[in-house]
């Protein structure tokens, strides 16, 4: 058997005069002739050596062709002398392009007419200095995480100590409260032979009055509750043009509804606050003829606070319908102003049901006989805790004991929540591996971005906040709450921000790059409402295992030398 | 959308943001267009039925040679003469003393050109389309020679009739085209061997609203003033619309007037059949958002040419009116007198109404479709040969955010190995949305960023609109305000203002030549900061789109340069905006590379300036399907390099569908991927596997072609041959196939049955037309046509196949870009046909100069016969080689041939003696694909793509 090492076939200065070019090193012993073949890497063929790298593809595997682009699955190996050796795809080999990124030596064009230098010196310098700065920039990020968590071995130990004293005080707690009920409970017995008496005094006018005290309740409130549905549809219409139009169009009458809605918004919350039907009055019938006196009154002023809103709001929703642009297709105004001729019709029809039940009741009269029903009530003894100076000292006594429960029920339960949100912290959090997050949970940083101020507090919230506001507070989004972890804690999630004109809620999802200090590098938004941040910090660093760790604090030294260890976070977690 | 009370009010809060359908509302139907109505029910009125052809007896049912329509206009007696080429003639309606003044003209080629307006108009018609559209702008035109032309007067049943007699120079009708002109009522048949092919007015719809003085008091609703929603067009000019009818004797079928998402063989718009649409097809460049598949409502992009087709023959019409444009079409069966009894023959009618302007109709006989082509190219111009790259890959969004997410794309794409040429950036990389700036926070570097795309051959794109944002500050619009290149408002006193992407908006009048030269300079290097010469452009939204205008666009009185009315040159608008943008990126560097530049709008004559698209389409399978139509009646009008995205521009693809949708996008003339600002991200490695391997494979398949695609755009550079082509038109005596447009033809080698339906399992039917193989392109299994099969595709399969008696010259090193393919060897693909033949082109320049038109080009003849494969220079191929012809050879000399494939080869063969230059060598054959072993790989024969060689099997 005669084994040659052939030659190249085509002349290359830079490389060693007995290579196959392209041919990876290591391969080097595949590369001869046998009988004057070669034999394919995988084995499918054999062919005459004279075809390797004859710029035709023979091999099913690209084999063949080493140093030329004819196979479609081969590559090229380029040697770089002082830099790390690169693997080329075939299709880059004499193609006119200097892959220098990965073939510093140039070598890949050896046929294109391409004037690729070696430049292996320059960048092989460079890409050791960046790897160099990048080995310390873990190396110091690994070291400030793991002074973060050893930092949160320590802090989870002094707030379980919290946690077990807080228990403590609530135990001790619930004896106290058990005395303050009792204490309670007799002063209580005490007011109530003396309220006996003066609920008889009141009973007499209840026998002769209360139906027409309630009569006048029950259509005064049935009035205002017509309102608040009124004002709230209408609160509701103006709401959405000036939380769903589309700012960019520019289309004056909307921005002037818009506007009269954070006026309303500011200077009059109720008539824009959207829980408001729930706050109307009820249909509850008082027996007590007291009470129902109260709630007469407050339904009375209710009514008339909701008028006056409703009526400014119809105002503004009805500037809009007569002033907004149809050219611009803004399906939020478009949407209001559809609406707003049912509603008006709607309180029409309710307005002309409110008269009729008023002159079916006689309501003038009415209003009259209940008049005299509060006259006569106020000739009566007020109820004992209506007056803390009262010279009768029993009422007085049950109140400051209820008081005084109250004050200490409160208390308790502030304690208890305390309780339960650190246990939760502690027991049912994922605060990543050995607590890497427990003490900069909460943390907010921030990038300037030009137009807008990106804000990520870790674990809790995001925000994105105009920089230059047009006068006025700057518009604030938020990108979400913090929802959980991605793939791995070096991801964070944070959804359920504030909607998007036409879309999504705001969400950001945030990525960690290894770093000593926390900042946020860049936040861009690649899909329209969903925001990436790119953030460095030590949470994307390798963490030292609890053992180098140990070794770490005698010996700094040590910790940098054996950082090529992956400590794999779920692993770290799973020791916790 | 009605809904009332408040109970649903929050449904309407949530239905509005959720609706997505085109908003009808905003565009007109035929009733709401005055003049449109007007002639619509002019032709009822004669047809004696509502919705003709319904029958009822009387004129409208005879259009045969001596039927007589109802028509009111008759020639004036003794008014025909022939001057020149062209016969001269004055027709008036019987009510009224307003000559018409007719010119036919006879061209060399066999067309017939029918113009009409008024003798004396009151005041000139708009009649610069011609200028615009035609070449040399319509100065040259090569007429008929006098001699050439015979006329005889006759009288026929009392009605004199005039026959001009013309010889030609297209296709085998030479000597047997004629022209018959019956004075009353006056109709105009174009005869073949004494058979009608088309006629005009003889149904008697013509109709002519010759201009007038604004008569005192009442005048008739919509003829001096017309209100659509909130607009009021004021029309100065009062009514000026005509109407043709247009029939094609003996056809079943006419294709064409795109742009519409409708089928590529035009359903009837009248007559009550079943499936008909109600409107007419409009012609009427319009920004419409998420249109509707299976409309005639005008889209973006306008050319009134309409062709017919019948077993026999194909003819076209070319309709040259830029202004608002309707067209009835109606299917019927016309009786004829036969020689002893009737027989019922086929007939399209065609009802073409414009609103202003002169008539000017282009009548082409044919015969064959390559004739119509001539003809109609000899006016129009064909499509130029464009940069190679523009064939590649294009990969768009609105939108790219900064310079970073500009070069991940391109890093991925390579990380991908996927081969791509350009990528793109939408509105959002200007300075608030004024063009020829940059958003400097986004785009600090913008020229470093080119050169860095570059460096792998890749080139940018960016939007480039016409409305310029009304801002002082901002250089274009103070230098365009200064020297009033703006359009007009309609009393001509001040800038028209509208709305679009940068608010308050002006738009340049390029009808004023001065300012169509000044555009151009704006893309001068030195000029628009930031660009380098791998910049390119694409032009929007110049319908023109106005968002605040009637129909999202312009009022038709505002005023262009001239003093011509918007209405008189709406759909010219869009072709002039593209032409200066052309013209200015030609001139940025000497010596001139060609440029490339996609419009949304276009006319007749588009073609000469780069892409279209069907603009907005949506992600969804409906939308994949009418790609298919939309792009054939697109090629089918002349416009070649024309695409969809792929993907769809509004909504989410799943992985699926746009896997399916990149597998028919490679095989679209203009293959770009775009997607809408609200859509999730959807570049391929997005998708996960397989979908990436899909993509993957089927953009390295158009990599592959591209040598094909080159070719087939040089053939069409020459013949104004489609490039993706109905079956029809490569079948042309297969009646079964005149209606296909699912199946098309990518020139005539390549059939490709696109998968447009989600479930893999549902098998596609494929038709194998003729007497021929075809060769599945990726197993080579081969059908033998005639054969009708259903073809089950997997998710990762084209249905593709090749035409036995095809060579298909492809390039298979797999390279980052088109434009790095330059100097690869090729790979021929012989697909032996039954008779054991095959025939191919092949053609390469440089891709990118325009030394080609000095002969710097290798044309190639490949022929296949009696297993010998020849190389021959084409007969554009200049013998002895011209100077830049040789120097081209010379730098291709290295390129060769590097692999020859020979599928279908019935005996095995061993052996392939090569001969070239003198010389003669001997290399083995291998067979590969264990499956198909008709499939001989001829090894490295190595013969340079510029030398004569042949090849001989044995």
């Amino acid at each position: 058997m005669r084994i040659a090492r052939v030659g190249l076939l085509l002349a290359a200065a830079a490389a060693p005069s007995w290579a196959v070019r392209g041919m990876d090193p290591a391969l080097a012993a595949r590369y001869v002739a046998v009988d004057g073949q070669f034999a394919c890497l995988d084995g499918s063929a054999r062919i005459p050596f004279e075809r390797v790298n004859d710029d035709y593809c023979d091999c099913a595997d690209g084999s063949d062709e080493p140093g030329t682009s004819a196979c479609a699955n081969g590559t090229f190996y380029c040697a770089n002398a002082g830099h790390r050796p690169g693997v080329l795809a075939a299709g880059r080999v004499n193609d006119g392009v200097c892959d220098y990124d990965v073939c510093c030596d140039g070598t890949d064009e050896w046929d294109s007419g391409a004037q690729c230098a070696d430049r292996c010196g320059e960048i092989g310098a460079r890409a050791r200095a960046h790897e160099a700065q990048a080995r310390a920039e873990r190396a110091a990020g690994s070291a400030r995480l793991a002074a973060l968590v050893r930092g949160a071995r320590a802090l989870r130990a002094r707030k379980e100590r919290a946690l077990a004293e807080k228990q403590r005080a609530l135990d001790a707690g619930a004896a106290t409260l058990a005395a303050a009920e009792a204490r309670r409970d007799a002063a209580e017995q005490r007011e109530q032979a003396r309220a006996g008496r003066r609920r008889d005094a009141v009973a007499r006018v209840a026998a002769a009055r209360l139906r027409d005290v309630a009569a006048y309740r029950a259509l005064v409130a049935a009035e205002a509750r017509a309102l608040h549905a009124h004002r709230a549809a209408l609160a509701q219409l103006l709401r959405g043009v000036a939380r769903g139009r589309n700012p960019d169009f520019n289309d004056a009458a909307a921005a002037a509804a818009a506007a009269r809605y954070d006026d309303l918004a500011a200077t009059r919350p109720r008539a824009v606050a959207d829980d408001d039907v729930a706050a109307a009055p009820g249909d509850d019938e008082p027996a007590d003829i007291e009470a129902c006196c109260a709630a007469a009154s407050r339904a009375a002023a209710d009514r008339d606070a909701a008028d006056e809103d409703a009526a400014l709001l119809l105002q503004a929703l009805r500037a809009l319908r007569d002033g907004y642009n149809r050219n611009y297709h803004d399906l939020a105004v478009k949407a209001a102003v559809e609406a707003l001729a049912p509603l008006e019709a709607d309180r029409a029809r309710a307005q002309a049901a409110a008269a009729q039940a008023r002159a079916a009741a006689d309501f003038a009269a009415l209003e009259l006989r209940v008049a005299e029903a509060r006259a006569e009530l106020a000739a009566i003894a007020p109820p004992p805790d209506a007056d803390a100076n009262d010279d009768d000292d029993v009422g007085s006594d049950a109140q400051a004991a209820r008081a005084a429960l109250w004050d200490l029920q409160a208390q308790q339960r502030s304690a208890q929540a305390d309780a339960d949100a650190l246990r939760t912290l502690l027991h049912d959090t994922d605060l990543g591996p050995r607590d890497m997050y427990l003490a900069v949970r909460g943390d907010c940083h921030e990038l300037d971005a030009g137009e807008y101020r990106y804000e990520v507090c870790l674990l809790d919230r995001a925000a994105q906040v105009e920089t230059r506001a047009a006068g006025g507070s700057p518009a604030r989004q938020s990108l979400g709450s913090f929802a959980g972890f991605g793939a791995d804690h070096t991801v964070h999630r944070y959804a359920g921000g504030s909607r998007c004109w036409n879309g999504p809620e705001r969400s950001l999802t945030a990525s960690f790059v290894c770093a000593a200090n926390v900042s946020v590098l860049a936040v861009s938004e690649p899909e329209k409402c969903e925001y990436h941040a790119r953030i460095a910090g030590p949470f994307a660093c390798d963490l030292p295992s609890e053992e180098e760790e140990d070794a770490a604090d005698d010996d700094v030294v040590v910790m940098e030398t054996t950082t090529t260890t992956t400590t794999v976070p779920d692993v770290a977690h799973d020791e916790l | 959308m009605r809904v009332s009370g408040l109970l649903h009010l929050a449904a309407v809060l949530s239905l509005a943001v959720a609706v997505e359908a085109v908003k009808r509302e905003d565009f007109k139907t035929c009733e709401q267009s005055a003049f449109c109505l007007r002639h619509r029910r002019f032709a009822e009125e004669i047809a004696q039925a509502p919705g003709w052809p319904s029958g009822g007896g009387g004129s409208g049912s005879g259009s045969g040679l001596s039927a007589r329509s109802a028509s009111p206009y008759s020639v004036v007696d003794g008014s025909v003469r022939l001057e020149q080429h062209t016969l001269v003639a004055l027709v008036s309606h019987k009510d009224d003393q307003v000559p018409l003044r007719f010119e036919v003209s006879f061209l060399a080629s066999g067309t017939v050109r029918v113009r009409a307006q008024e003798e004396e108009p009151l005041a000139p018609r708009f009649d610069d389309t011609q200028r615009y559209t035609l070449r040399d702008e319509g100065r040259a035109l090569p007429y008929a020679l006098l001699e050439d032309l015979r006329l005889t007067s006759t009288t026929a049943g009392g009605a004199a009739v005039h026959t001009v007699n013309y010889t030609t120079t297209t296709g085998d009708g030479a000597g047997a085209l004629s022209v018959r002109i019956t004075e009353r009522p006056w109709s105009l048949t174009l005869l073949r061997n004494d058979k009608p092919a088309i006629q005009l007015n003889s149904r008697g719809f013509f109709r002519f609203e010759h201009l007038r003085s604004k008569p005192d008091g009442d005048v008739p609703d919509g003829e001096w003033e017309e209100t659509f929603r909130t607009w009021t067009d004021s029309k100065p000019r009062g009514p000026e619309s005509f109407g043709l009818d247009v029939s094609f004797a003996g056809c079943q079928h006419v294709y064409g007037i795109p742009e519409h998402a409708s089928p590529l063989s035009l359903k009837s718009t009248r007559g009550g059949a079943k499936d008909a649409y109600d409107q007419p097809y409009r012609l009427y460049n319009l920004d419409v958002f998420e249109y509707e598949i299976d409309n005639p409502m005008a889209l973006y992009g306008s050319v009134p040419l309409m062709l017919a087709h019948s077993a026999e023959a194909t003819t076209g019409v070319l309709w040259l009116n830029a202004a608002e444009t309707w067209v009835d079409v109606a299917h019927e069966k016309t009786s004829t007198i036969g020689s002893l009894f009737r027989r019922e023959e086929p007939a399209v009618v065609t009802h073409w109404i414009s609103e202003a302007g002169v008539m000017d109709v282009f009548l082409f006989p044919g015969p064959g479709v390559p004739d119509v082509y001539k003809q109609y190219a000899e006016l129009v111009e064909q499509t130029p040969l464009p940069r190679d790259f523009a064939l590649g890959h294009h990969q768009s969004r609105w939108n790219y955010l900064d310079e970073a997410d500009v070069l991940s794309i391109n890093d991925r794409m390579h990380e991908h190995d996927i081969p791509y040429d350009v990528v793109w950036l939408d509105i959002e990389y200007t300075d608030g949305k004024r063009y020829f700036t940059w958003d400097a926070a986004k785009f600090p570097a913008p020229a470093a960023m080119q050169d860095r795309l570059a460096r792998d051959g890749h080139q940018l794109v960016v939007v480039i609109d016409p409305h310029i944002k009304r801002d002082p500050e901002y250089r274009v619009w103070a230098e365009a305000n200064d020297r009033g290149f703006f359009v007009k408002t309609a009393d001509g006193a001040g800038n028209f203002q509208g709305w679009c992407w940068p608010g308050d908006s002006a738009w340049i009048d390029y009808f004023n030549p001065d300012a169509a030269r000044w555009l151009g300079e704006q893309y001068g290097l030195a000029k628009f900061n930031g660009s380098t010469a791998s910049l390119f452009v694409w032009n929007d939204m110049n319908e023109p789109s106005v968002f605040n205008g009637p129909e999202i666009s312009m009022d038709k009185d505002l005023q262009h340069h001239g003093g011509w009315e918007h209405r008189a040159v709406h759909n010219l608008y869009g072709m002039l905006y593209h032409q200066a943008t052309a013209n200015g990126l030609r001139a940025r560097q000497s010596p001139a590379l060609r440029p490339f530049v996609l419009s949304r709008a276009y006319f007749a004559g588009s073609q000469r300036y780069g892409a279209i698209w069907t603009g907005d389409n949506a992600a969804d399978w409906a939308h994949l399907r009418a790609s298919v139509p939309m792009i054939l009646s697109n090629n089918v009008a002349g416009m070649h390099f024309a695409g969809a995205d792929v993907g769809g521009f509004f909504g989410n693809p799943d992985a699926k569908l746009l896997t399916r949708w990149y597998q028919l996008g490679v095989w679209y003339p203009f293959f770009r991927a775009h997607a809408h600002i609200d859509t999730k991200r959807r570049e391929p490695w997005l998708m996960g596997e397989p979908y990436l391997t899909h993509i993957r494979d089927a953009i390295r398949e158009r990599y592959r072609l591209l040598p094909y695609w080159y070719t087939l755009f040089r053939e069409a550079s020459l013949t104004g041959m489609p490039l993706v082509r109905p079956m029809w038109v490569e079948f042309p005596g297969e009646k079964s196939l005149f209606a296909e447009d699912k199946t098309f033809m990518v020139g005539p080698a390549i059939m490709v049955a696109p998968v447009t339906d989600p479930d893999p399992m549902l098998p596609v039917e494929v038709v194998f037309p003729l007497q021929e193989n075809w060769y599945d392109m990726k197993t080579h299994e081969m059908y033998n046509g005639p054969l009708t099969r259903q073809i089950s595709a997997g998710l990762g399969d084209m249905l593709v196949f090749a035409r036995g008696g095809s060579i298909i010259p492809t390039r298979e090193r797999r390279r980052r870009s088109a434009t790095l393919m330059r100097r690869d060897p090729f790979t021929l693909y012989v697909y032996v046909g039954r008779t054991g033949t095959a025939s191919g082109k092949l053609y390469v320049d440089d891709g990118e100069s325009y030394d080609y038109e000095g002969g710097a080009f290798i044309e190639r003849e490949l022929s296949f016969a009696k297993a010998r494969l020849v190389s021959r220079p084409s007969a554009r191929t200049a013998s002895p080689p011209s100077a830049a012809q040789a120097a081209f050879s010379k730098r291709m000399a290295a390129v060769r041939i590097e692999r020859v494939v020979v599928v279908g080869l019935r005996n095995p063969l061993t052996r392939a003696t090569i001969r070239e230059n003198g010389d003669e060598r001997t290399v083995e054959l291998g067979y590969r694909g264990a499956k198909v072993d008709a499939e001989c790989v001829i090894r490295d024969p190595a013969v340079r793509i510029g030398n004569d060689w042949e090849i001989v099997l044995s």
